[in-house]
């Protein structure tokens, strides 16, 4: 690992694109690094709250579909291990095939800097998913040795390319070690959940009393879809204007009425316990089965962010031991 | 950016020719072709997503067969915002497309079986495509039947193929309406006890079950007394779709979509996934 000042590196990583930093509300444009988690994950800078698909002119008896222009070149700082794990499941989605144009296209402008977890919180267990505050994840990883310096190590070419790394010095044996004692305390403080169900048993769980009880005080704000790193739902509608059209993606949610809302009147998940059944079963159950890995990072924003209290750790813990006194 | 290699860029097509259905002008046939390509080539049970551009898309299953490439034709049912604005298109207005999405139905598996078909009111478009793509290759099948109810004679879709069809003696069609009507001297009842009347062998036999879910749920258990395993029962799902291509989220019923895994599924793979229709 090479050890950098702050500055420096912020300086050179300011070359590949626009530096955006972890702030307290999210990753912006600031000057501070916040020293914890921020409320929005960085999965907008893969998939926007509201991107352009085409747009199409009309003319007289034609219609000009052109296509939205790329985006521009970010780096995205100070991105922690369980921001990392929830892009990298969302990927999943949006790199299988048929590819998503868009999602790649982000994908290849941005360079993702994240920084090893200093940050433990009640809320957090990202441990539980096979990773943790040490994870090296992104194309450049950093741990923050101290407010100016960082220990660092690129991890993709992208993460090679992107700094002089021959100008730095390596970290001296000390600097290692500090950095070992930190991040093994920080590991303590996080949670790990004993998760072992079979997750083809679905049918067993969803609609079942145990969880329609446990889900039972959501109010479907749908707060946790929005911050949740690996909630990529989204709607697709057309703006009008006078001589075109703009079709265009938006972040959606399925905690609300309208997201299965059939034009015939019908609803399947009509019921506001049903949704918030679908997003569990989702996380627990289906991405799971779909991709071999949860669908939830640990990250602790729902629980946090939930005007209601809701806290999806006991819903899981419940769902295993119901499955296994269904066994017995 | 390529435009054939972005899978959320309609193509443009134009709309030859419509025809409503029904008398009560709920239901419109549309014969839709693209303009800057061939009809593309699919299987039948794949759907389009049909672009009505400031308005959005909806998907609609094709009715014609993989067998007649000078169009692309849909059976809308006029019930919502794109639909009714399709509806008010017309004939030569441009629309967009995309597809076909979906997987479709086993037809490779379904050689050299016999074929039951069961349909129900407006559910018989991508049935339709079933149909004509065997009695193409009619050689490739064993007996075809196929079981069409529909509430009133009025609300059949192709009527005048139906009337073609039942003239022909390699392929059995029953049409059957809800209750008796004026006029009408074929079936009379509800597609379930008709079933079980015709009692068709599940020997070496496929049933493909489309139509609206009340009538499914009855059908089936009629299906499983005449002996047909869950794996030899095949239906075409409908739900919610935005992105028709697995990535949006909203048509899932458990762990699989609709629009990317279906909308064809046997019941033998429904009974592994959630209720949740």
């Amino acid at each position: 690992m090479k050890k950098i000042r702050m500055e420096d590196f912020e300086r050179e990583l300011s070359r590949w694109g626009t530096v955006f930093k972890r702030t307290e509300e999210g990753f912006m444009e600031k000057d501070t690094l916040f020293s914890g988690r921020s409320r929005q994950s960085p999965k907008e800078f893969l998939l926007p709250r509201e991107e352009v698909l085409f747009v199409a002119r009309k003319s007289k008896d034609d219609v000009e579909i052109l296509p939205s222009k790329p985006s521009k070149k970010k780096v995205v700082f100070g991105a922690l291990p369980c921001d990392m794990k929830g892009l990298e499941l969302t990927s999943k989605n949006f790199m299988q095939d048929p590819q998503d144009p868009y999602f790649k296209k982000r994908m290849e402008n941005t360079l993702f800097v994240s920084e090893m977890c200093q940050y433990p919180s009640s809320s957090c267990f990202c441990r539980t998913f096979g990773f943790g505050p040490r994870a090296q994840m992104g194309d450049i990883t950093y741990f923050k040795l101290d407010e100016d310096t960082v220990l660092t190590i690129p991890l993709t070419d992208k993460g090679k390319h992107a700094l002089k790394w021959e100008n730095y010095p390596e970290a001296e044996p000390q600097d290692l070690k500090i950095m070992e004692n930190v991040l093994s305390e920080v590991e303590k403080k996080v949670e790990k959940l004993d998760l072992s169900y079979d997750f083809n048993r679905q049918r067993e769980v969803y609609g079942s009393d145990v969880l329609n009880e446990s889900v039972f005080h959501c109010i479907n704000c749908g707060a946790c879809t929005f911050v949740c790193p690996t909630c990529y739902c989204f709607d697709i509608r057309d703006v009008k204007r006078k001589d075109f059209v703009i079709r265009e993606r938006v972040w959606d949610s399925c905690m609300y009425f309208v997201y299965s809302l059939e034009a015939s009147g019908h609803n399947p998940r009509k019921e506001r316990t049903k949704r918030a059944q679908n997003r569990f079963m989702h996380k627990f159950f289906y991405q799971p089965l779909q991709y071999k890995e949860y669908g939830c990072t640990g990250c602790g924003r729902c629980i946090d962010t939930c005007p209601a209290g809701y806290d999806i750790r006991q819903t899981v813990l419940k769902i295993q031991s119901f499955l296994e006194g269904q066994n017995g | 950016m390529a435009e054939y290699l972005n899978p959320y860029i309609p193509k443009k097509a134009v709309i030859e020719k419509t025809y409503f259905e029904s008398r009560d002008r709920s239901l419109k046939t549309f014969d839709i072709k693209p303009i800057e390509c061939e009809v593309p080539e699919f299987i039948p049970g794949q759907f389009c997503e049909v672009s009505v551009l400031g308005y959005g898309e909806s998907p609609f299953g094709i009715a014609t067969s993989p067998t007649e490439r000078e169009f692309l034709r849909f059976t809308v049912n006029r019930t919502g915002f794109v639909t009714n604005k399709l509806h008010e298109l017309p004939d030569g207005s441009v629309v967009g497309i995309r597809g076909p999405l979906g997987n479709g139905y086993p037809v490779e598996k379904f050689k050299n079986s016999n074929i039951v078909i069961v349909g129900g009111g407006f559910a018989f478009t991508t049935l339709r495509s079933l149909l004509v793509f065997m009695l193409h290759n009619r050689e490739d099948f064993k007996d075809i039947t196929v079981l069409y109810g529909a509430r009133t004679p009025d609300l059949f879709l192709y009527k005048d193929e139906l009337a073609e069809w039942e003239k022909r003696d390699d392929v059995s069609i029953v049409l059957t309406i809800d209750r008796p009507y004026e006029g009408w001297d074929k079936k009379v009842g509800l597609v379930p006890p008709v079933l079980e009347e015709m009692a068709p062998s599940p020997k070496n036999a496929y049933a493909v079950v489309c139509g609206p879910p009340i009538m499914i749920r009855f059908t089936l258990p009629v299906l499983f007394k005449l002996g047909f395993k869950p794996e030899n029962i095949y239906t075409s799902l409908e739900k919610r779709m935005k992105c028709g291509i697995g990535k949006c989220g909203r048509c899932n019923v458990g762990h699989k979509y609709i629009c990317k895994d279906g909308p064809v599924f046997s019941f033998e793979e429904l009974n592994k996934l959630v209720e949740d229709l």
